[in-house]
């Protein structure tokens, strides 16, 4: 440990507090601007939460108005902005209480988002890093054998695939895999009937329900990697240093391991950083049409029973999230890359 | 005059060799052409009726001479409800593009060009925003704010969308600027703005034109997201409508494929289109590719 800490030279030291004030700042930035743009809002929650509730139940009470005024009372809405953004705010800091959520009421709003969180963060995880490994490995060969007929044909189609929403390509599975074949569940995170607890045949049966979600975000994801990493080692394949390599008579698997690897690792780095933000919101759908219990489900019945509470939070959520991921993968890049210098610029 | 023979010829020849260009240019063109001939169509197929009436024709009706797509369940005439939908994506994603190509274009290149405090104020501004889930937000603003007009959700999707144009185009305006003949310019006396139009934009104009495509397909995911959900206007009929519609009707079950799969196809060649445009463009411009690639 003192170690490391020696072998830390004052430059980067420096470069990462920085980096964590910059965190800090911008998630109360990110808190602030996110509070003031839905209260700016026009349209009341409560208002129409009883609208929707009266409409889809049928009856009609006397007197809602000073029902949603006593509401509003005890939710604290009445007062003016700042208070209101003060409570929250101090609500969040201190006691992380989002608020309690109308979908299932005595529920605060972060029990839910508790109950959902590990399954998107295990669903997103392993969907996002295999489809680096797989994007980046076929993206290398692809660029690196650019002749032959496999790499064209591999390449049009990840053309094609890659800006396609997840959701279609996750349509089409459950289509096929669920109604056509049959082979694979199309719901649910684990089959009803089994108890959770750590053996083989819970984990297995995860893993046959996770399949077709992660795979659907999987393909179309390291389709994109693989055009990015493909253009990548095009523009290496220019540099001088790799004619020299050939010219000193090396073999090319060692150029591709040694020169071209480890340059194009660099930028792919710092590209699933800002890609983690884009898969969060297009894996919300996936998880709706799968029922998987996840963020994306929970967001989408709260906006379907107008839960504004729940909704903000995981809004809250995922920009911390994304967040978060920038600045792990920023502070890791000191350690990847001993080329960058650290300069207050 | 001189000037648009001189754009056309210069298109010509860039789209001479390069296969991906061709083929992208000519399926977007295609596609916008089909949007355009939708009223005439119209006209000529129905006279001054409403095709996209409720009760218009029979419900489900099998395609035929007079309804080469069938109908829907509510008796919709299919093929002038796609070219509708059709149209009404196009115009929302050229709204977005061309609202967030403007913004995103002026913030970079007045962020990369003068440098100094603007630019770390601009650069702080683009990464915030960028930071926003977007989708998410654009979800609970539809959701609430009852938003009725295309105009509305373009001005909504381009506000979260320029960021994206800002950042390429000013890492562009940076590698740019350090070029001789940018200190040349400033030698020879022209002013700021001239040097911006005369020498920077036509250097951007690649880059910019790939900002929106991307602008364009960004709205147009961005609005099937929403109305998969249920969510957005049911009177602005748009391609992500029509599946959510399908899809709610179970037509995959009544096998009734020719409602559902010339949405999905239309969307899938708009994607397809954009994406060879934007490779193209990138394999034709970028002069460290067009040196390997051989353009």
């Amino acid at each position: 440990m003192v170690k490391v800490l020696v072998e830390i030279s004052k430059p980067v030291l420096y470069y990462l507090v920085r980096r964590i004030i910059i965190y800090v700042v911008q998630v109360f930035v990110i808190l602030t601007v996110i509070f003031f743009l839905f209260r700016l809002m026009p349209g009341d929650p409560l208002t129409l939460y009883f609208l929707m509730m009266q409409q889809r139940y049928g009856y009609v009470i006397s007197g809602t108005s000073e029902i949603i005024a006593k509401y509003k009372e005890i939710f604290g809405l009445d007062k003016d902005l700042f208070t209101q953004y003060v409570c929250y705010m101090r609500e969040l800091i201190l006691h992380g209480n989002l608020g309690v959520s109308f979908l299932s009421f005595p529920d605060p709003a972060q029990k839910l988002i508790l109950e959902a969180l590990p399954w998107t963060i295990g669903l997103l995880g392993i969907s996002t890093i295999i489809s680096w490994v797989i994007g980046l490995i076929a993206g290398t060969l692809i660029g690196w054998y650019r002749e032959k007929k496999t790499s064209t044909f591999l390449f049009t189609l990840s053309l094609y695939m890659s800006q396609a929403p997840y959701y279609y390509f996750a349509i089409l599975l459950v289509l096929f895999f669920g109604y056509f074949l049959g082979v694979l569940p199309t719901g649910y995170a684990f089959s009803p009937g089994i108890t959770p607890s750590l053996n083989i045949a819970f984990l297995w049966d995860l893993i046959v329900h996770g399949f077709l979600p992660s795979l659907s975000i999987i393909v179309i994801s390291a389709c994109g990697w693989i055009i990015s990493t493909r253009s990548l080692v095009i523009l290496i394949l220019g540099e001088d240093y790799l004619a020299f390599a050939e010219a000193k008579g090396l073999k090319k698997r060692r150029i591709l391991n040694r020169y071209v690897l480890r340059n194009i690792l660099l930028p792919q780095s710092t590209g699933l950083g800002m890609s983690l933000g884009f898969i969060f919101s297009g894996s919300f759908l996936v998880e709706w049409i799968f029922r998987y219990p996840g963020i994306g489900s929970l967001f989408i019945k709260a906006i379907n029973s107008l839960d504004y509470n729940t909704a903000f939070g995981i809004v809250i959520i995922s920009s911390i999230a994304v967040l978060t991921a920038n600045l792990i993968i920023d502070l890791i890049y000191p350690f990847i890359d001993p080329r960058v210098t650290y300069t207050s610029s | 005059m001189s000037k648009i023979i001189k754009i056309g010829a210069t298109i010509k020849k860039y789209l001479r060799y390069n296969y991906k260009l061709k083929i992208g240019f000519a399926l977007i063109v295609t596609l916008v052409f089909l949007a355009l001939i939708e009223t005439p169509i119209n006209y000529v197929r129905f006279g001054e009726s409403d095709p996209l009436r409720t009760g218009a024709f029979g419900r489900y009706l099998p395609p035929s001479i007079e309804h080469p797509l069938g109908t829907d369940l509510v008796g919709r005439d299919m093929l002038s409800m796609i070219l509708e939908g059709l149209k009404n994506s196009l115009l929302l994603g050229v709204e977005v593009g061309t609202i967030s190509m403007i913004i995103g274009t002026v913030v970079a290149i007045i962020s990369g060009y003068k440098g100094g405090l603007y630019d770390t104020i601009l650069r702080t501004l683009t990464d915030s925003i960028l930071v926003l889930p977007s989708w998410l937000i654009f979800v609970i603003l539809t959701l609430y704010m009852r938003l009725e007009s295309i105009h509305s959700f373009s001005l909504i999707l381009a506000i979260f969308n320029w960021p994206w144009v800002a950042r390429t185009i000013r890492a562009q305006t940076l590698a740019i600027k350090k070029l001789p003949y940018i200190d040349l310019a400033k030698m020879s006396g022209l002013r700021d703005l001239e040097i911006i139009f005369g020498e920077i934009l036509p250097n951007l104009l690649p880059y910019v034109i790939v900002g929106f495509a991307n602008a364009l397909m960004g709205a147009i995911l961005a609005e099937s997201g929403v109305r998969m959900i249920g969510l957005g206007p049911s009177t602005l009929i748009t391609l992500g409508l029509i599946i959510y519609w399908s899809m709610n009707w179970g037509v995959l079950s009544l096998k009734m494929y020719h409602i559902i799969v010339p949405p999905i196809l239309l969307l899938v060649t708009i994607f397809a289109s954009l994406n060879l445009l934007n490779i193209g463009l990138e394999e034709q411009f970028n002069p460290r590719i067009k040196k390997i690639t051989g353009l």
